[in-house]
């Protein structure tokens, strides 16, 4: 059975409809949970966050018009509450607790041995692969690490991303051609390896998902 | 770089970026690479960083997510502004005709509020009026024609007692 469209399913959340709401959200709590965790860096700060966004997508339905993609709205309420939330730790930056407990890290070269005794090489790879790119991610600057990640998501028109961004259209491809200019940049040593193809692809990748 | 200024390379370098080009698009950039050659590594680059990218595993979600959405939704207790946004929800899902009798009566309400304005408003200003119309009433100013006079009366000598008995 085809899945209902976003717009028909919201006008039956404007009706009060749940059942609606739940498949929506199960529709889009992956791509909304990779965007705001990506973009927080924190993935149990971005699930409270992500379920935020839900109840105010419930809360605010009247507002949403049939004619208008349901996507880019969502994605719209959904970097509103990032953009608060890092307004928010720019007024009241918190200490990592990591730093106050050194002593109960294990030594690194204990877990590389670990870690290559277990796991299979490709498996390695990928692992050091994410974090990798994580680490550059989280190194852009907020509007370029948006357009990027914004950018993934292949349902989502350049100019839908414009209008979720709230900048024109050049200037969002500015962004991404900035953000992309600086993840080159300080992933260039890895990526002439090459090694990174070796690394198995996930088994949930798939176009259009950031 | 040149190569990036160039308005054909820039248009399928975008394209790139959200997804594999036509069998078209892909034929126009191997032409334009053959011109452009030394775009060739700049390309490559950008082809690994794009697949790079889509190699990112997604997040992980808790298995009750939608559930605890579906609670918080149920468990919000009414605010005021709850109120107002279900007051102008149901305004939005109204008809065209009920929209236009529910503004002409709320540009009535408004009309009729600065009209009893205005009315109040008069009547403070009359009663204003009719509070200094009660001046016209006390003596004009020509009474004061003498008041200097008058004044220097209270100003005059003592009277002289024996000329006064002298006279009599």
């Amino acid at each position: 059975m085809p899945a209902e469209p976003d717009a028909i399913l919201m006008s039956r959340v404007k009706r009060g409809d749940t059942a609606a709401f739940a498949e929506l959200v199960d529709r889009y709590k992956q791509p909304i949970m990779n965007f705001i965790a990506r973009l927080l860096g924190d993935e149990t700060e971005a699930e409270d966050i992500a379920q935020a966004v839900f109840v105010q997508v419930y809360r605010a339905a009247w507002r949403y018009r049939e004619s208008a993609r349901f996507r880019p709205w969502l994605y719209t309420i959904a970097r509103n509450f990032c953009l608060n939330e890092l307004r928010r730790r720019a007024r009241h930056p918190a200490e990592p607790l990591d730093s106050a407990q050194p002593a109960q890290e294990k030594p690194p070269a204990q877990q590389l041995a670990d870690a290559r005794a277990t796991a299979p090489v490709a498996a390695l790879l990928q692992a050091e692969l994410e974090e990798k790119i994580e680490q550059a991610l989280a190194e852009l600057p907020p509007n370029q690490r948006m357009a990027i990640l914004l950018c993934r998501d292949q349902q989502l028109s350049y100019e839908e991303i414009a209008v979720i961004l709230g900048c024109s259209l050049s200037a969002t491809k500015s962004l991404i051609f900035r953000g992309r200019e600086a993840l080159k940049a300080r992933l260039k040593p890895y990526l002439q390896t090459g090694a990174w193809k070796q690394a198995k692809k996930p088994s949930n990748f798939e176009h259009g998902t950031v | 770089m040149t190569a990036a200024n160039n308005d054909i390379y820039k248009r399928l370098l975008e394209t790139l970026w959200r997804r594999q080009l036509t069998e078209a698009e892909a034929a126009e950039l191997r032409s334009w690479l053959a011109a452009h050659p030394e775009a060739m590594a700049e390309l490559a680059a950008e082809e690994d960083l794009t697949a790079v990218l889509s190699r990112l595993e997604d997040k992980p979600v808790s298995p009750d997510f939608t559930a605890r959405v579906l609670a918080a939704v149920e468990c919000e207790a009414p605010r005021s502004t709850a109120i107002v946004d279900w007051l102008i929800g149901h305004v939005a899902r109204l008809g065209w005709a009920a929209k236009a009798a529910l503004a002409v009566l709320v540009f009535g309400l408004g009309a009729f509020g600065v009209h009893q304005y205005r009315v109040v408003t008069r009547t403070r200003l009359a009663e204003s009026v009719a509070v200094l119309a009660k001046v016209d009433q006390l003596p004009g100013p020509d009474v004061l024609v003498d008041y200097d006079t008058i004044r220097r009366f209270g100003q005059l000598p003592p009277p002289d007692t024996e000329l006064l008995a002298l006279l009599k």
